[in-house]
């Protein structure tokens, strides 16, 4: 076997193994797409286009169901959103209130139902302010359900670390 | 040259060095896995006792066979589960204690409490709530924040992960 074959069939393992990966992602490996999708949307950077924002904030919208209920207390003071919409127009009024954010979800936990129709996910969020050069911690329970349109967040609830 | 090279990373007896350095490894993994909880602070809450940015340590096994004291800066896991994410914070109510704030002041079963390690004058003001058997109040030290963006209220032993050694 000479170097090229031996390159071309690792080449295509590489290939065949994203493929294969892209494919059959499972429930979890999805639901963790989206919350990845979730920390990069709602974060922003200071100066960010409103053309910018607004494309993030529509693809934001589409990771939650339409009817999607959110209730948030702690350090952001009680919220309720309902609906798409609302979520849309709550990222961008969050814009006005901080130069800068970055969210990043830690210690995500997915537990998919038997049905594979709903999975609970508990994750620890973290929200860094850039000019008030703050940091916010709080533990969030998102409820997805399967839909066809993929796994879309319908529950977002807060969830106090100490009481 | 190359055998003083070699000389000056493996000693004069190679094996031996190489036993005291899987030994540094073994020591560092079980010190690192079991007792010390590295930590990299990000928040004010904690101010001026420690700041943004700052490493700091805590000890498992602190409370292994003692009980926190008021007084202890401790790391607090944010839920049962959580392993990344952990809030410091000192330890000012005792279980069955009844801990809340008045103009500034903490008071513990009603009675002011004066904290020395505390250099930010505060004015909050918090109903007092009930320590339960298994817990502790906690509060950071930097009390000149809005009482509203200061995570502080009673957490469990079980979610306590250490005391703060510095």
């Amino acid at each position: 076997m000479n170097i090229k074959t031996i390159t071309t069939a690792v080449l295509c393992l590489t290939i065949t193994g994203f493929l294969l990966r892209g494919c059959f992602t499972g429930p979890e490996g999805q639901i963790r797409k989206q919350l990845s999708e979730v920390e990069e949307l709602v974060s922003y950077e200071a100066g960010e286009s409103e053309l910018g924002a607004l494309g993030k904030a529509k693809r934001l919208g589409e990771i939650f169901t339409e009817d999607v209920a959110i209730e948030l207390t702690g350090f952001t003071g009680a919220k309720k959103l309902g609906g798409r919409e609302q979520v849309q127009q709550a990222a961008m009024a969050a814009r006005s209130e901080a130069s800068s954010l970055q969210v990043s979800l830690y210690d995500v936990e997915i537990q998919v139902a038997e049905d594979k129709m709903s999975a609970t996910v508990e994750a620890t969020g973290q929200a860094k302010l850039g000019q008030e050069n703050s940091t916010m911690v709080q533990d969030f329970v998102f409820t997805f359900e399967n839909t066809s349109e993929g796994w879309l967040i319908a529950k977002v609830m807060t969830v106090e670390a100490l009481r | 040259m190359a055998v003083t090279i070699k000389r000056l990373i493996f000693g004069k007896n190679p094996r031996r060095t190489l036993i005291r350095a899987g030994l540094v490894v073994v020591f560092s993994i079980i010190i690192f896995r079991f007792v010390l909880v590295t930590m990299h602070l990000s928040g004010i809450s904690m101010e001026p006792t420690f700041f943004d940015g700052q490493m700091s340590f805590a000890n498992r096994l602190a409370y292994v066979y003692k009980d926190p004291e008021r007084g202890d800066v401790v790391a607090v896991r944010i839920r049962n589960s959580g392993r990344s994410i952990f809030l410091l914070k000192r330890i000012v109510g005792l279980p069955g204690e009844s801990i809340g704030f008045k103009d500034g002041k903490l008071t513990v079963d009603g009675v002011s409490l004066e904290e020395d390690y505390l250099s930010y004058s505060s004015d909050w003001n918090r109903s007092p709530v009930l320590c339960g058997d298994n817990e502790y109040f906690v509060v950071g030290d930097n009390r000149s924040m809005e009482i509203e963006r200061h995570a502080l209220g009673r957490t469990t032993l079980s979610r306590i992960v250490g005391k703060v050694i510095f």
